[in-house]
This record gives C-alpha cells, structure tokens and sequence, in this order.
C-alpha cells in the first residue's frame, strides 16, 4: 500500500539524531514487547509480514507520532484480535485489574528452562530460513536489464515506490525466497525469485540528483521486474 | 470477533495512540498469552538477556577484523556471507540470509530498511532509534552525503556510494576498509576497532584501540 511507512525519498523529516550508547531497550516492556513478538512467531500466530502490514495500517498520525516498540503493542492488539485470540476489551479489561509489580529490569535467562523457552531459544539462534527450492527457473541474471512495474496495490507489497517503474541492472540473485504478500493474504509459503536490482541516482531523482555519485540497490522478486527494452536510459 | 470488527472502525477513525500506562498494557497482553498457552515468562526474558548480554555488535565486529587478517575467510565471505559468518557460530533470528559489501578506496555502502527496519539481529543486535527513524530511511535514498554529514562523516565527490534497501529479508553487513598503521594487531585488538556504525556504512572503524 502507498502508505507513510513507504519513506525512501520523501523530505523535510529532518536531521539524523544520533543518540550516544545507546541501550538495546530504553524500557523494561520494550524487551517484553520485543518478546511478544518473536513469541506470536515462534508459536505460529503470524508471520513477520503480517506484523509489517497491520503497523503499514495504523495511519499516518499515529505512524509518526510513535516510537518502534509502540507500533508493535499495536501491531500485535490488531494482529491478536483480528485472528480472534485476544481481544482488546481483555487486555483492557486486565490493565483495569492492575496487579502486578513493576516489570523486572534486565532479566536474567532461567537455569532451568521451560521447554517452550528452550525453543524460543533455539529459534533465537538458529533462525527462520526464508528461502524455498523453487522448480521454475530465474528469468534474470545478474547484468540484466529489467524495469520494474508501475503498480500501487492498496495492499502489502516489497516494492518501495521510489524504485516503481524504473530502469535498474540486477546485480545479485538472491535464490527463491518466500513471498511476503502471500504471508499476509494467508496463502503460506509461495517462494519467488528475489534479485538486489542497482538504480543510478539520476533514474530515480533526476535532475535533483544530489550532487556526487551515488546508487541505490533495493531487493525486489521476480514479480516485480520485467525485462527492459534495449533503447531504455537508466 | 464482532468487538474487534468493531474495534478496528473505531481506529480507522481515529488516530492510535499510546497507552498512558504503556508498561502495564504489555504486561496484561504477555499474561493473556501466557494463559492462552502460546508463551512463557521465561521465554521472553531469555529473549532479553540474550539481547542483553550476548547479542550485540560484536559479533560483526568479529567478522570484519577476520576479513580483514584472512584472506582465504574473506573470499568465503564474498562467495556465500550467511556461510562464512555462520562459520564463527553467529546465525539467527533476522540473519539467515547475509550479503557483505566490501569498501573500497572509490565505493561505500550503507544499507536501509526504506520500509520498516530489517537489521541483522544476531550478528548486530538491536537496531538504533536511528535506523529505525523516518529521517534516516527517507533521505538516504536520496541524500546519502547528507546523512552522511549528519553522522560527522564527509566522502569526496568521486567516491560511489552504494545504497542498498533491505526491502525482502535479504541482510547486509558492511565491511570497512582497514585502518592504516594497524599492521601489528590482533584479530581481536582489531575488532575492538570495528564500530557499530562502520558496519552499517554511516562512519568509519577507529583509527587506535580504545584501550590504548
């Protein structure tokens, strides 16, 4: 969807603030929600794609106006009651009981840990390939010429709109990797080939170009590349 | 699923905003899970201490000062990254599929999530407030010399920078060039060179160990 998360290219956000030694978390509940979410994972309630779009849905105001870890607590009362398994009026409901002590600050891992725990760990530290054997072959190989498509679905989608309808070289093939837009519309693991595509500055910004040479690589699939005509200027 | 059919209107309508009393609506929200059998309290804080303790920018660090005294590692690293940073134990969650990207004298690379914010967590750790901020996703693209400057760091006109947008769940890791007059170092002296941001393409390794 063309929404305020889509960022690459848009102005007047200001300087890079950069904050020095910076903690992993600044709180004790944004380590808890980083939990949460790997948790909702790992236990096969979502994909990470999911958590993307519902965060891609939250509005412009609210996208601006909050910090990482915020958009997470949303991401994850949509995501929960949308699949009909917590729903916001509980979690109300629960806050209005108000029991428990303050969150422990920089907890320690168990001894002796839960199998669960055990999992999540070794999750953790193992990781969730992405890519899939795929039968079809790559239509490109690096060095190839390929433009990609001009599309605005109103829905989840990889393809940032600053690179739409733009010349590009594809540099790298990345394998299959599973789609994220069939994560989100529940249509499970649906690899597709995935290429690093090169963009000169000029093609995308123009005469705007800032001054010194610079260019873009952005990971694109398959489906969002078609081959360039020869006359084509990048 | 009628109240939350309900409930997601009423926040079309009506901007989201933060609970006043954020820490206790995470609180409720992890025990509703815990109840629903789908997490436990241990599991999330051996997520944190992980986070906490262990997973950081070391590791990356590690990586590039290999690269930088093994040439025969830093060949594998070229051909296959997720391999041979697999090969010194760091894989996981957000680092399954790893590409490093060699500085040279005439090239830089810097890397972005334009829309959301991929990071390695297992070789990096945490992604900084910066890289998640809008400012820096959206002028990167576009102004990277700027960003640049934002971060004290100014790169002649000829050197390319090379901008790389982690929009699929592809990673990236930047390998600094090696720092002159460090001939006589360690790997492990050398990684303490290696910065957070270096590898991320925003500055540059130290010039001396910090110890000394």
């Amino acid at each position: 969807m063309d929404g305020i998360h889509d960022l690459g290219g848009r102005h007047g956000l200001g300087r890079v603030l950069v904050e020095a030694d910076e903690p992993p978390f600044h709180a004790p509940w944004e380590g808890r929600m980083h939990g949460i979410a790997v948790t909702c994972q790992v236990s096969g309630v979502n994909y990470t794609a999911e958590q993307r779009s519902a965060i891609e849905n939250m509005g412009y105001a609210a996208y601006l106006g909050t910090s990482y870890y915020e958009k997470w607590l949303y991401a994850y009362e949509t995501l929960l009651a949308k699949k009909g398994l917590i729903t916001r009026e509980q979690i109300d409901r629960r806050v209005a009981e108000g029991s428990a002590a303050p969150m422990v600050a920089h907890p320690v891992e168990p001894a002796n840990l839960t199998p669960y725990a055990s999992k999540l760990k070794a999750v953790l530290y193992g990781g969730t390939p992405h890519d899939r054997p795929l039968q079809r072959a790559p239509k490109f190989a690096p060095g190839d010429r390929v433009r990609t498509l001009n599309r605005h679905p109103t829905t989840h989608t990889r393809l940032p709109a600053y690179v739409r309808d733009k010349v590009g070289v594809v540099m790298i093939y990345h394998g299959a990797h599973c789609h994220p837009e069939a994560h989100v519309e529940g249509r499970g693991d649906v690899p597709e080939h995935l290429y690093a595509v090169r963009f000169e500055a000029t093609t995308l910004w123009g005469p705007d170009a800032e001054a010194g040479a610079s260019v873009v690589c952005a990971d694109l699939f398959e489906d969002y590349l078609a081959a360039a005509e020869g006359a084509d200027h990048e | 699923m009628s109240d939350a059919h309900e409930h997601e209107h009423e926040h079309d309508d009506h901007p989201w905003s933060p609970p006043s009393d954020i820490e206790a609506r995470v609180r409720a929200l992890e025990s509703l899970l815990v109840e629903k059998g789908l997490t436990t309290h241990d599991a999330i804080d051996t997520l944190i201490a992980a986070f906490e303790n262990d997973l950081g920018p070391m590791h990356g660090a590690r990586v590039v000062a290999k690269a930088w005294t093994d040439p025969s590692y830093r060949e594998r690293l070229a051909r296959d990254g997720t391999s041979a940073i697999a090969e010194l134990g760091y894989r996981g969650l957000q680092t399954e599929h790893v590409t490093a990207l060699f500085n040279t004298p005439k090239d830089h690379h810097m890397w972005v999530c334009t829309l959301c914010s991929c990071y390695p967590w297992t070789l990096l750790g945490i992604p900084p407030v910066w890289f998640k901020s809008p400012a820096y996703r959206a002028k990167v693209v576009s102004h990277p010399r700027e960003v640049l400057r934002d971060f004290g760091v100014e790169l002649d006109s000829d050197v390319t920078i090379h901008v790389w947008d982690t929009s699929a769940e592809q990673r990236y890791i930047v390998i600094p060039e090696r720092p002159p007059g460090t001939e006589g170092l360690s790997e492990v002296e050398l990684s303490e060179l290696v910065t957070r941001d270096s590898m991320i393409g925003t500055g540059f390794p130290l010039q001396r160990s910090p110890r000394s």
